[in-house]
C-alpha cells in the first residue's frame, strides 16, 4: 500500500504542473460549455478533440479528453433546468424535477444543487477509482488470452444490450464493427478484405467511423428538425446557492448518487444515463414526499445529478484496468490511448503508472476546479443556449472534416466520413446505435488476437473458451447481459409505480 | 416492419459475401490451427443469424417474448425528417470535400459554412450575425493546425 501513496503523489505532483493544469482547465471549460449547447453530446466533442491531441503528449492530450467528458456531464444539467432540453441523455432525468424548479423561480438551487452534487460525485467516484482499479488490476493480471476474449466480448454484448432500443439491432451494429476491424493487416501481416486500395491496407482508422458517425450523425440529426425547431430565449438571473434547507435535503442524494452513480459506471454498458434512471427512482422511493417528484423536488436533481457524474469515475475502472470501454465515449478514449501507443489494461498500471496516476489526479483536481468555474460564470453559460443552430451545425461539420483530414492529410477519408456520417444518420433514424460499432472496432484487433492465441492453445478447439472456469462465468455474464433489457424495464417499472410503498419503506 | 425485414435480408446478404471472402482467403504457408479467416467467419455468422432474426423480427418477438430496449430520449430524434436541409448537408459536404484541397482550407471552408447556414437558418435577419463566425473559424482553425499542431492544411488557391 505504500506505493500506493507514492503513486497517488507521483499523479498529483503530474497533474499539477502548470501545462498540465492548464490542460485539466481548457478541457473541463471545454466540456461544459458543450454540455450545455444543445445537440452535441461528449462522445462528439471527444472524437472532435481526438486530431488536435494528436501531437501532444500522452498525458496531456488524456487529461485534456476527461476533462472534455465529465464537463459535459456537468453542463449537460443546465440547459435541461433552464430550458428543459436534456444537453446529454445522462441529463434526461434532470428535465423532471429540475425545470419545474425554474418555472417556479428556483433555477438557482436546482443549478446549485447540480453544481455541488457533480463535485461531491466526480470527488467520491475518483476516490473509488484510486482504490479499486489497482485492485482489479492485479486479479486480471492472471488472465489469459481465453479470458481477455471473453471480457471484451461481454463489453460488446452489454454496451449493446443497454445502449439501444433492439438488442439484436445493437447487435447488427457491433458484428459491422468487428467486420471494419478485419479490414487491413492481420496479425499474419496479411492484408484482408481492402478491396485492393492502398487507403485501406492498414484497415480503417477508427477516427473515421467515430467522426463521421457521431460528429456528422449529430449534426444531420440537428439538420433534420433545424427549420422548424422552436427557438425560445433563455435567461437565469439571481444566485446560484443554496438555502440551508435545501442544503439538508440534497446531501443525502448526493452521497447515495455517487455510489450508485460509480457502481452502475463500473458494469459494463451501464453508463450514466441508467445511473441518473436509477438513482431518480431510488431518491423518489427513499423520499417522504413521493408526490413532490416531478413538480420540483430537489432530491429528483441532487441524485440524478450525482449519479451521472459519479458513473464517469466508475467507467474509467474496466477501461484503465482491463481495456474494455462500457460507452461509446469511453471507446473513443480508449482509441486515443491506442493513438499514443498506450495499451490499457492490468499492464499499464506497471508499465506507465505515471499516465493513469496523473490522470486520475487531474480528474480530482478538475472536479474542484469545475465548482469554482461554474458556479460564478453560469450566467455566462446560460448565454449559449442562444447559439443560433444553423451555426452550430455548419461548425461542427467543419470541425469535423478538418480533423479527419488532419489524421492522414488525404481526401480519401474525408469520403470514407461522409458515407459514415450518411450511414450513421439512417440507421440512427431506424434505431440502430452507433456506440456498439465503435466499440467493436477499437476492440476487434486485440479480441482476435486473443481468440487466435486461446484457439491455438487449445489446438484449433473453440471449447477453451468453456472449459477454462473464469471464461465461461463471463461468457454466461454475456448471455445474461443480452436479457438485461428485462431487468432493467423490470426494475424501473417497480420505481415508476409503487411511490407509496417507497414512502413507507423510506429513511 | 417492412423497412426492418428488408434491411435483415440485407444484413443476411452482408454476411454471406463476407464468408465467401473470409474463405477465399489465402491461407498462410505454414499451417496453423487458426488462420485469418476463422475469426471472421464467425463474424460472418453472427450477421446471418442476426439478419434472419431482425428479418423475422416480430413474428419471433411474440413467441419469445424479446423485449423491446426501454425507450432512452435522444434530441433532435423527433419527428419526420427535413429531407431538403438533410440533402443541403450531405450536398454541400461533398462539394465540399471535391474542393477541399483544390480551392484550399480557408477559401472552401468560408464557402461551405456560408452554404449551409444560408440553407439552415430561416430567420434571414439573423445571417448577417453568422459573417464574423463564417470568416474568422476557418481562419483560427488554420492558423492553430499549421502553427500550433504543426499540421499541413491544404493552401490551394490562397497557397
Amino acid at each position: 500500500m505504500e506505493s500506493f501513496a507514492s503513486n497517488v503523489v507521483t499523479g498529483f505532483s503530474i497533474a499539477a504542473t502548470p501545462a498540465n493544469l492548464g490542460y485539466a482547465f481548457i478541457g473541463c471549460l471545454v466540456g461544459t460549455l458543450i454540455g450545455v449547447l444543445p445537440g452535441i453530446g461528449s462522445v462528439t466533442t471527444v472524437a472532435l478533440l481526438i486530431p488536435i491531441t494528436f501531437g501532444m503528449n500522452p498525458t496531456a492530450g488524456l487529461i485534456l479528453m476527461a476533462g472534455v467528458y465529465y464537463g459535459a456531464m456537468y453542463g449537460g444539467s443546465t440547459t435541461s433546468i433552464l430550458a428543459n432540453i436534456p444537453g446529454e441523455s445522462s441529463a434526461v432525468v434532470t428535465t423532471l424535477d429540475g425545470h419545474p424548479m425554474a418555472k417556479q423561480g428556483r433555477a438557482g438551487a436546482a443549478l446549485a444543487t447540480a453544481a455541488i452534487g457533480s463535485f461531491v460525485a466526480g470527488t467520491l467516484s475518483t476516490v473509488g477509482l484510486m482504490l479499486l482499479a489497482p485492485t482489479l488490476a492485479s486479479v486480471a493480471i492472471r488472465f489469459g488470452p481465453a479470458e481477455y476474449f471473453s471480457l471484451m466480448l461481454l463489453g460488446l454484448t452489454a454496451v449493446s444490450a443497454l445502449g439501444g432500443r433492439s438488442v439484436v439491432k445493437a447487435l447488427i451494429s457491433m458484428c459491422l464493427g468487428l467486420l471494419l476491424g478485419t479490414v487491413g493487416l492481420d496479425m499474419g501481416g496479411f492484408p484482408r478484405f481492402n478491396f485492393g486500395l492502398v487507403e485501406l491496407y492498414e484497415g480503417v482508422d477508427f477516427i473515421i467511423p467515430a467522426i463521421g458517425l457521431f460528429a456528422l450523425g449529430e449534426a444531420l440529426d440537428q439538420a433534420a428538425v433545424i427549420r422548424r425547431s422552436q427557438l425560445t430565449h433563455f435567461d437565469f438571473r439571481g444566485r446560484a446557492w443554496l438555502t440551508r434547507e435545501e442544503f439538508r435535503r440534497s446531501t443525502a442524494p448526493w452521497l447515495r448518487g455517487s455510489v450508485l452513480g460509480f457502481l452502475v459506471g463500473v458494469l459494463p454498458g451501464a453508463g450514466a444515463t441508467i445511473a441518473s434512471f436509477f438513482s431518480y427512482a431510488m431518491e423518489r422511493r427513499l423520499s417522504r414526499h413521493p408526490e413532490q417528484f416531478g413538480k420540483g423536488a430537489i432530491e429528483g436533481v441532487a441524485g440524478p445529478e450525482a449519479a451521472n457524474n459519479a458513473s464517469v469515475g466508475g467507467a474509467m475502472v474496466p477501461l484503465l484496468t482491463l481495456g474494455i470501454p462500457g460507452s461509446g465515449t469511453t471507446a473513443i478514449l480508449l482509441g486515443a490511448f491506442m493513438m499514443f501507443g498506450l495499451q490499457p489494461g492490468p499492464l499499464l498500471f506497471q508499465r506507465n503508472p505515471d499516465v493513469i496516476w496523473a490522470l486520475i489526479a487531474s480528474m480530482y483536481i478538475g472536479n474542484a476546479m469545475l465548482l469554482v468555474l461554474n458556479l460564478p460564470l453560469i450566467r455566462l453559460f446560460v448565454k449559449l443556449i442562444d447559439v443560433r443552430p444553423a451555426v452550430l451545425v455548419a461548425a461542427v461539420l467543419v470541425l469535423s472534416t478538418v480533423g479527419v483530414y488532419a489524421t492522414n492529410g488525404r481526401t480519401f477519408d474525408l469520403w470514407l466520413t461522409l458515407g459514415f456520417g450518411a450511414l450513421g444518420y439512417f440507421a440512427r433514424r431506424a434505431d440502430f446505435p452507433a456506440a456498439p460499432l465503435i466499440l467493436a472496432l477499437v476492440l476487434e484487433r486485440s479480441m482476435e488476437e486473443n481468440f487466435r492465441r486461446a484457439t491455438t492453445l487449445s489446438d484449433g478447439s473453440l471449447t477453451i473458451f468453456l472449459t477454462r472456469p473464469i471464461s465461461a462465468a463471463i461468457l454466461a455474464l454475456c448471455v445474461l447481459s443480452l436479457f438485461s433489457p428485462y431487468i432493467q424495464s423490470w426494475l424501473l417499472r417497480r420505481g415508476n409505480a409503487r411511490p407509496e410503498s417507497g414512502a413507507r419503506t423510506g429513511t | 416492419m417492412l423497412r426492418d425485414r428488408v434491411t435483415g435480408l440485407a444484413v443476411v446478404v452482408l454476411g454471406v459475401a463476407y464468408w465467401g471472402a473470409a474463405s477465399a482467403l489465402p491461407r498462410p504457408l505454414l499451417q496453423q490451427d487458426v488462420g485469418p479467416e476463422v475469426f471472421p467467419r464467425l463474424i460472418a455468422g453472427g450477421l446471418m443469424l442476426l439478419g434472419a432474426l431482425l428479418a423475422a423480427g416480430p413474428l419471433l418477438r411474440r413467441l419469445a417474448g424479446w423485449p423491446a430496449a426501454p425507450r432512452v430520449a435522444e434530441a433532435g430524434l423527433e419527428g419526420p425528417a427535413d429531407v431538403p436541409a438533410i440533402v443541403a448537408v450531405l450536398v454541400g459536404l461533398a462539394l465540399y470535400t471535391a474542393f477541399y484541397e483544390r480551392l484550399g482550407f480557408v477559401l472552401s471552408t468560408v464557402l461551405f459554412m456560408a452554404v449551409e447556414i444560408a440553407a439552415l437558418e430561416v430567420d434571414r435577419k439573423r445571417w448577417i450575425w453568422a459573417v464574423p463566425v463564417v470568416i474568422l473559424l476557418p481562419v483560427l482553425l488554420y492558423l492553430l493546425f499549421d502553427k500550433l499542431l504543426g499540421v499541413k492544411l491544404p493552401t490551394g488557391l490562397l497557397g
